[in-house]
């Protein structure tokens, strides 16, 4: 039984057969929502990843390893039944769009849904999203106004290739890595949510989508 | 090696709902303006373990440190108290009173809880932007188990909640005892603040500051890079350009220096928002504000003009708050006059050659910085005032100040001896012009005679004092009154000669200003209880110490200094005799309500009003040195029953009395004012003998009030036109005046075309009260002049608006009758200046006991100069109380 009940609307857009605006029960899950009101997945590709609250919860990929979860969400997962017990990956399509749920899980559910079919370059998606977060800040507060314009610089510097392998690896090291610090300054310090979550989109690309980044690395002349 | 990040960690800190989001009753708290009732409403909390009390609301106050009053009857405008507030009250309690164990721990500890701040400073509005004060927050469930909130709040906004747990980049990450189980949740929150603001002053160094730190004085640099040292002492380890600096843009000049003051740089600017609420919260010009959107934003001057070509008028309080070099104070085109005719010297505009007076030097903001008092003003205060004070080193005999002189310096005392007389000859001389006869006595514009008095016509001096005393003449500055005194070194002295302006600054510094008023409160009473003693041809016989013997003053005067030291009783600190300030308006006792003090008026006016059969009567008004309250006072003394058979009500008021201006009080106790009583028995005898006058009065007050005479209309008008503050108005007789407007062109052909007159104004009997400046006793447009431009010289009454007047209108905002008149003044080719013009009693051309020119100028003898008091008397009608 959901613990919201009704129905809800949801903007789908990206890879599908038919993007739009659609009003669904509450409680139908991702792949529900894909195969049955958009007519599955464009050119019948394979899922990549979703953008489950526009580009604010970042990227999640399409099938996660369960060790990407925190034990305790990991209890959470196999509570509501999403994964079957010896399954080592929680295929995104089974989550239930229901906030009840995806709140229990600490993941994040908005109104615009991106889906990514297989062959989409998330560097260039993800630096799109970063440069929207940074047109949209509104420039009250240090982390967010300064903090989302380093981000976007990042983003280029990377799609542009101008990192090495060890440097883009060190974005995200626990000892001063640049990209982790920042999108902790800007969850924790920014005034409003803009700021929270505007480092999602490039700190989900490093963390999920290492094979993405491959291309970008920048060449040993 | 990346860090592990869990997929969930994405929704951190974002759906999460505070800590402290609902209160006990599980109701989300709403973001509501603070209520007085919270005042008394305490919060226990803890700040990195240390327990700390404090009240849910605070009073909020102005730029000057002073409580703001809402209204009349003292309301004040409550402000949630912040964390950074409690830090605050955490530091000082060591201070307070002593003895609990928790205050000795404060006190041992040196951990100084410290949290940085930027965008925020105590007389703004917190604004919240800059985040750097950011702290981590917990709370204690009833297992005992820390919950730390994944948000960090600004301390300087986020309000006060029980039970809240707060923890600073300092705090110890050892447990400072057994029983504290926290310290792992201590040490997490500690780094994750110190890593956060790590993170924070990175933004703002790669993008606002140059790379490299500064070489010179850190006393010089901008609070940002202070902020910046004092954090890297504390081991944050910030990397100034770890971060890619600022991309060069398009913006067309990131350089403004249009202005001749200020030098703007928006390359450096953080967008504290500093200068934007010091520009229209405090100085109220409304001229800086934001432009552009995220990235791009900027502060604009009106619609993002030059500064120079802005409605800007340069009163400085922007660059003197901003934390950063974006808003720099430069070198004036042109030296204010007044420092050139001290310290001599070249006018760099004119290239005018002054003297200079011997012995007088300038300063700099580096000489300042050591001084125990100007070295709390900030580097740039110190060099936007340097214009403002001037060193002084005086020979032994040299004169400093002369009594009755108005003077708009006060002198901050250095070392060497002084030597003062509350009396001076020069002051009692007789006036050499007697054609405006017995008023310019009165008012004590006796012609000033260039002989200056040698030590020994002067007599013996009343006092001594030395740099114990810290401040000299600065009562002159706060209540604009005549220098009560004539000094003269007695050694070798050295002191500072400081304005208006230095000394608003000055006591915006809470340690400053705790000194100073001490000082003044000191003072102000002594000079109240010196008015007895002092029967010059200036002041009135007191109605009730006028009559005493010299003996009798001299005990009176010593009884009163001493209670003025002591508290009422142990358990209420109220001192039996205390100078209180009471705001225009401001109730200081109500009709029937049960006497409790004795008043004695020292600077202000104070309007008497009783209700009669329902109806608000003006009865009366009490001027400077005036004093109330006694028979109340004494109504209920058992020593009095005996003579004097009064009834059982005489001890409550017998009439409300309100402040009409600022007024000052000497507040005796009723309890001390019968100890008085029984010391002086010449003064009980007086009080006696008045409560026996007024004994009979009762019996008449009925019919008088079926019968009111004129007195109670006239009083209101007079009042309520602000009459009683006047010294010299213009008043036109209209029974006489047939509107030929010679004055107002008298006045024109005497002031460079341009009117300081308008023959308007309100009409007081058959008196039309001109617009021209009154010369008041308390004179509003002197409060607050950002460059000291406008103020009293000597002995004269007129009010002179220096050339260094910026324009900036404050003065004649503050003029309650409109008598200040902005003028246009078209400097260069494109800007055009403002400036400030009143009557100045054509002090340029008359002798100070002729005619001004409006005066003269009336054919019809229908144009006067007068005291407000005198025009009251000419009213037909009214009879003096």
């Amino acid at each position: 039984m959901p613990h919201y009940q009704g129905a809800r609307f949801f903007s789908v857009s990206g890879d599908v057969t038919r993007h739009g605006v659609y009003e669904v029960p509450i409680g139908i899950t991702l792949g529900e929502l894909i195969d049955n009101y958009c007519g599955g997945m464009r050119d019948g590709k394979k899922l990549k990843a979703v953008a489950t609250s526009g580009p604010s919860a970042g990227f999640l990929p399409a099938a996660i390893p369960l060790d990407a979860f925190s034990p305790r969400v990991q209890k959470k997962l196999s509570e509501h039944k999403l994964i079957a017990a010896g399954e080592k990956e929680f295929q995104l399509r089974r989550l239930p769009l229901e906030l009840g749920v995806v709140r229990d899980l600490n993941l994040m559910l908005g109104g615009g849904i991106v889906i990514y079919a297989e062959g989409a370059d998330l560097v260039d998606q993800a630096v799109a999203c970063l440069r929207f977060y940074q047109s949209e800040s509104c420039g009250k507060c240090v982390p967010c106004r300064i903090g989302s314009t380093k981000m976007v610089e990042i983003g280029e510097a990377l799609q542009q290739r101008q990192l090495s392998a060890a440097e883009i690896e060190g974005l995200l090291s626990t000892s001063g890595g640049l990209v982790l610090e920042l999108s902790q300054t800007m969850a924790e310090t920014a005034i409003c949510g803009l700021g929270n979550v505007a480092p999602n989109p490039l700190r989900t690309l490093l963390s999920y989508f290492p094979a993405d980044l491959q291309p970008y690395v920048r060449s040993k002349e | 090696m990346p860090a592990k990040l869990f997929v969930d960690e994405i929704a951190r800190a974002w759906e999460e709902e505070g800590l402290f989001a609902r209160d006990l009753n599980g109701q989300l708290i709403r973001a509501e303006e603070a209520t007085a009732k919270q005042y008394s409403e305490f919060v226990t909390m803890t700040i990195d373990g240390m327990p700390i009390s404090v009240p849910r609301a605070t009073p909020a106050v102005d730029s000057q440190g002073n409580i703001i009053f809402l209204d009349a009857s003292g309301r004040t405008k409550p402000r949630a108290t912040t964390i950074l507030d409690a830090r605050n009250a955490l530091k000082r309690q060591p201070e307070g009173k002593a003895g609990s164990p928790q205050v000795a721990a404060n006190a041992e500890s040196k951990c100084e809880h410290f949290i940085p701040t930027l965008c925020h400073l105590p007389h703004l509005e917190p604004a919240g932007v800059c985040r750097v004060c950011s702290v981590a927050v917990g709370k204690q469930d009833s297992t005992g188990r820390i919950t730390v909130q994944d948000k960090l709040v600004p301390a300087c906004v986020q309000p006060v909640q029980p039970g809240m747990l707060v923890y600073t980049l300092d705090c110890p990450t050892a447990a400072r005892n057994p029983e504290d189980k926290s310290p792992e949740v201590a040490t997490a929150a500690r780094s994750r603040v110190r890593s956060n603001v790590k993170t924070l002053l990175e933004l703002l160094s790669a993008d606002h500051l140059p790379a490299s730190s500064p070489t010179a004085n850190l006393d010089a640099t901008s609070d940002l890079e202070q902020l910046l040292a004092r954090l890297q002492q504390k081991g944050l380890q910030i990397e100034r350009s770890r971060l890619a600096s600022r991309r060069v843009e398009k913006t067309p000049e990131p350089s403004d220096s249009s202005s001749p003051l200020i030098q703007v740089n928006h390359a450096a600017c953080i967008l504290c928002d500093r200068c934007v609420r010091s520009c229209s919260d405090i100085k109220q010009n409304f001229v800086i504000g934001r432009t552009g959107k995220g990235y791009e934003t900027q502060i604009g001057f009106d619609l993002n003009q030059p500064m120079g070509d802005s409605s800007c008028v340069e009163c400085g309080e922007c660059a003197l708050n901003c934390p950063t070099t974006a808003l720099t104070i430069v070198k004036p085109p042109e030296e204010p006059e007044w420092w050139l005719e001290q310290v001599g010297g070249t006018n760099s505009l004119t290239k005018q050659r002054f003297r200079g007076h011997p012995g007088k030097s300038a300063v700099t903001p580096e000489s300042l910085a050591t001084h125990r008092y100007f070295g709390q003003l900030t580097y740039r205060q110190r060099q936007w005032l340097q214009y403002s004070i001037v060193r002084w080193e005086l020979k032994p005999g040299e004169e400093l100040c002369r009594r009755g002189d108005y003077g708009f310096t006060a002198f901050l005392l250095e070392n060497g001896q002084f030597e003062g007389w509350r009396s001076d000859p020069r002051e009692a001389e007789p006036s050499d012009t007697k054609s405006s006869g017995g008023l310019f006595d009165w008012l004590g514009l006796g012609a000033t005679k260039p002989k200056v008095p040698t030590a020994a016509e002067l007599g013996k001096a009343d006092f001594e004092c030395g740099p114990e005393a810290i401040i000299l003449g600065e009562m002159t500055l706060i209540s604009h009154q005549a220098r009560t005194a004539t000094l003269r070194a007695k050694t070798p002295c050295v002191v500072y000669e400081i304005r208006r302006n230095v000394l608003y600054a000055l006591q915006r510094h809470p340690y400053v200003r705790e000194e100073l008023d001490k000082v003044y409160r000191a003072r102000a009473l002594r000079d109240v209880l010196e008015f007895v003693g002092n029967r010059s041809g200036r002041s009135l016989s007191h109605r009730l110490f006028g009559e005493l013997g010299a003996d009798d003053l001299d005990k009176c005067r010593r009884f009163l200094e001493a209670a003025s030291q002591r508290p009422i009783s142990p358990t209420n600190p109220k001192r039996q005799v205390d100078l209180i300030r009471v705001e225009p308006g401001q109730v200081i006792c109500r009709q029937d309500e049960v006497a409790q003090d004795f008043f004695i008026i020292r600077i202000g006016h104070v309007k008497v009003s009783q209700a009669i059969s329902g109806e608000d009567r003006v009865i009366d008004y009490f001027r400077p040195k005036h004093s109330f309250g006694e028979i109340a006072c004494v109504a209920d003394w058992n020593e009095m029953q005996g003579e004097l058979k009064l009834q059982a009500d005489a001890s409550r008021r017998t009439a409300t009395c309100t402040a009409l201006d600022d007024v000052e009080l000497i507040r005796i106790d009723k309890q001390v004012f019968q100890q008085l009583l029984q010391q002086v028995p010449a003064l009980a005898k007086i009080v006696l003998a008045r409560a026996k006058q007024l004994q009979t009065v009762p019996a008449e007050q009925p019919k008088q009030a079926a019968h009111p005479t004129t007195n109670s209309p006239i009083l209101r008008e007079f009042t309520e036109q602000g009459l009683y503050n006047a010294q010299r108005l213009l008043v036109l007789d209209l029974e006489a005046c047939t509107r030929c407007d010679e004055c107002t062109k008298a006045c024109a052909d005497t002031h460079g075309g341009v009117t300081r007159l308008i023959r308007e104004g309100l009409r007081f009997d058959k008196w039309l009260v001109a617009s021209s400046c009154r010369s008041c006793t308390d004179p509003y447009c002197l409060v607050g002049c950002p460059v000291d431009a406008i103020h009293r010289d000597g002995e004269r009454l007129e009010i002179q608006i220096e050339k260094h007047c910026i324009g900036c209108g404050l003065c004649a905002n503050n003029c309650p009758y409109g008598n200040i008149n902005m003028h246009e003044q078209q400097l260069g080719a494109s800007v055009i200046s403002h400036t400030a013009t009143t009557c100045d009693l054509c002090h340029k051309i008359v002798g100070p006991h002729e005619d001004v020119s409006c005066v003269f100028a009336c054919p019809h003898n229908a144009a006067f100069r007068m005291s407000g008091p005198e025009l009251l008397g000419k009213i037909d009608g009214y009879r003096a109380v």
